[in-house]
């Protein structure tokens, strides 16, 4: 309470008193305060992404993160696995622009939600989680989430799938993942796409293999050509048994 | 340039974080950022000061810790200091090894008044 006039200030103040007899009240700043917070910076997207995570499991779907650079083949994988597996698909593709992807994803008969991030370099859970409510994938299938072209963003964002899976082309050159480790590290399994053209290019398997290893000692490896087919059925066989 | 939406990340968070302590003005973020973490320092600061316009953060600064990499040696299970993901262990020269430290993105304290 003020002791000059027994207002009550609705918050802490500093009276000023004038030569005039008058006086005013000025509201006293907060002390500063120290707030421990001890949070993981991106945690607010991986709790959408956990809810994601249990989205899928509750619903038996498989949720695959195909992370490359762009132009390595991730939509002919796509529609290639698309075509050729006996397991529904739906698929979420991730473009800074156009529709391009998703209306080739459309033409193989699958659902497909386009989500187009503008500015932004990678997805997230919540533009994920979004994109969940608009394709209502079925149980008991399989979904495929393309992110936006780029090898190095996309490796921090969780996005509540079951795995990550890398793909390189062998015209990209193989020391990709001594370029991008972090993307290696964060992925499962690793793709070396365009097999067919490894006659014209020097791209050496082993050399790629060992650099990915050694961060990633983990990490499954599938060797094909979407296009030509080559090498595609054992990565088929690995979806149709999950 | 993922840093901006780390930078969008930290502001929610810091906001979140002062609103509870029922503060209205963000004065300093304090973080701890892994050498490791593939963060830029330099992407991050410019654009958190383009996403903290007009909020309670404006006036904010960011005061990083960066936390050097360490890993484990597979082979002899030494642990050593890194820069990169692809340092031989200086003691058996063996390249497999276990990050133990240097991957955190951490929000530490906001100080807000």
């Amino acid at each position: 309470m003020c002791d000059s006039c027994g207002c009550e200030p609705n918050s802490p103040s500093i009276t000023i008193h004038s030569l005039d007899g008058t006086h005013t009240h000025v509201d006293q700043p907060h002390s500063p305060k120290q707030i421990q917070v001890q949070r993981d910076l991106l945690s607010h997207n991986n709790s959408l992404a956990e809810a994601n995570r249990t989205y899928f499991s509750a619903h038996n779907i498989k949720t695959f993160n195909l992370v490359s650079s762009p132009g390595s083949g991730k939509t002919t994988l796509l529609t290639e696995t698309i075509k050729r597996l006996h397991r529904p698909i739906s698929v979420i593709e991730g473009d800074q622009q156009t529709t391009n992807d998703a209306e080739r994803i459309k033409a193989t008969g699958a659902r497909v939600v386009q989500v187009n991030t503008g500015a932004g370099c990678h997805l997230d859970a919540g533009m994920v989680q979004r994109a969940i409510a608009q394709l209502q994938p079925g149980p008991d299938s399989l979904c495929m989430i393309e992110n936006v072209g780029n090898l190095v963003c996309p490796a921090l964002f969780d996005l509540g799938e079951l795995a990550k899976v890398v793909i390189i082309s062998v015209t990209e050159g193989d020391d990709k993942p001594e370029k991008y480790p972090s993307i290696f590290r964060a992925a499962q399994i690793c793709i070396i796409n365009k097999m067919d053209l490894l006659p014209y290019v020097n791209f050496k398997g082993e050399t790629c293999r060992r650099l990915a290893l050694q961060v990633n000692p983990d990490l499954i490896f599938f060797e094909l050509s979407a296009t030509t087919g080559q090498g595609m059925d054992e990565w088929l066989t690995w979806l149709e048994e999950l | 340039m993922h840093e901006l939406s780390i930078a969008t990340h930290i502001l929610e968070l810091a906001e979140e974080e002062a609103r509870k302590a029922g503060c209205t003005q963000i004065l300093d973020i304090e973080l701890e950022i892994g050498a490791l973490a593939g963060v830029q320092q330099d992407a991050l600061l410019f654009g958190f000061e383009a996403v903290s316009k007009n909020s309670m953060a404006e006036q904010a600064t960011l005061t990083i810790t960066t936390t050097p990499g360490l890993a484990k040696c597979s082979g002899c299970n030494v642990s050593f200091p890194v820069q990169s993901f692809f340092e031989p262990c200086p003691h058996c020269a063996t390249l497999l090894h276990t990050i133990e430290q240097g991957e955190e993105l951490r929000m530490v304290a906001v100080h807000a008044g």
